[in-house]
């Protein structure tokens, strides 16, 4: 777990918006367009990208795979996912605090 | 109409900008067999996008195309491990199938795994022969004249292989 903490906080921006939309079930291609839309276009997830991500994640225990629908994987977070997932949000709500010359 | 063009593993962007220019010409490419035998079909001139993307094994490679079907990429062949993506290049595409830095090194470092050690092993295994050969002394046998020939083809194009994939991660760490 210690491992998993180190390799993936601080964690990318395509790993963030995956491992949140996962929190319930989705697919690849969805978890896309709802990042597309909630950044206003400004975090990308082309499939290339998409694809890494999804098998690193897979293959680390932070997502699984929860069935297949005609071709297309819907994924899940696992409670190692939630766990880093929530670890994440945690520094960047300190960062967010400490930029303001706050504490949190 | 059939083309055949010689390039090696690393070439895959120049590949890419070679058949967008094609697709610009009217030329859409249909599919292709044997590295390098390009099948095209006529069509009206086109503003197209191709992508090579790399998977070592055909289960993954399986997921990524059902994925990027979902994103309105064609699948069009495999080769080599090798698979070719198209999307007309019509604003609603991403002009890039990787976001980051990391994602582009990622698919050149499949490669590396994948591909480039086992042809660099094969080659120090030539070479060794090779020199093993040379020590014997000069022979006119065909099956050294083969060693010899086959050895040079070997290390040359696994020179320029790993040539262009250094230049190509170069280039990412540039962007």
């Amino acid at each position: 777990m210690k491992d998993l903490e180190s390799k993936y906080i601080p964690m990318t921006e395509a790993t963030f918006y995956i491992l949140l939309f996962l929190q319930q079930e989705d697919h690849g291609y969805s978890i896309s367009k709802k990042t597309a839309e909630l950044t206003s276009d400004e975090v990308r997830l082309p499939p290339g990208t998409m694809y890494g991500a999804l098998s690193k994640l897979e293959k680390d225990g932070l997502i699984q795979t929860v069935r297949t629908e005609n071709k297309r994987k819907i994924y899940k977070l696992t409670e190692q996912g939630q766990h880093i997932l929530d670890l994440e949000k945690g520094r960047i709500a300190r960062l967010y605090a400490n930029s303001k010359g706050e504490k949190l | 109409m059939m083309k055949f063009r010689f390039y090696t593993l690393s070439q895959y962007h120049q590949e890419e900008r070679w058949l967008e220019k094609m697709a610009q010409n009217g030329w859409l490419l249909k599919n292709a067999v044997l590295p390098g035998f390009y099948f095209f079909r006529k069509a009206k001139p086109e503003n197209m996008l191709y992508r090579f993307d790399y998977f070592a094994s055909k289960s993954q490679r399986n997921d990524a195309i059902a994925l990027y079907e979902e994103y309105g990429w064609k699948y069009i062949f495999t080769m080599n491990g090798f698979v070719l993506f198209a999307h007309p290049n019509d604003g609603q595409a991403d002009q890039q199938i990787f976001s980051s830095e990391e994602d582009r090194k990622g698919m050149i470092l499949r490669i590396i795994k994948a591909r480039m050690i086992p042809i660099t092993i094969l080659m120090a295994i030539s070479l060794i022969l090779l020199i093993y050969q040379l020590f014997k002394g000069p022979s006119k046998d065909f099956a050294d004249g083969f060693t010899m020939g086959f050895t040079c083809f070997v290390s040359v194009l696994t020179v320029l292989c790993w040539y262009g994939l250094i230049k190509d991660w170069k280039s990412v760490s540039r962007q």
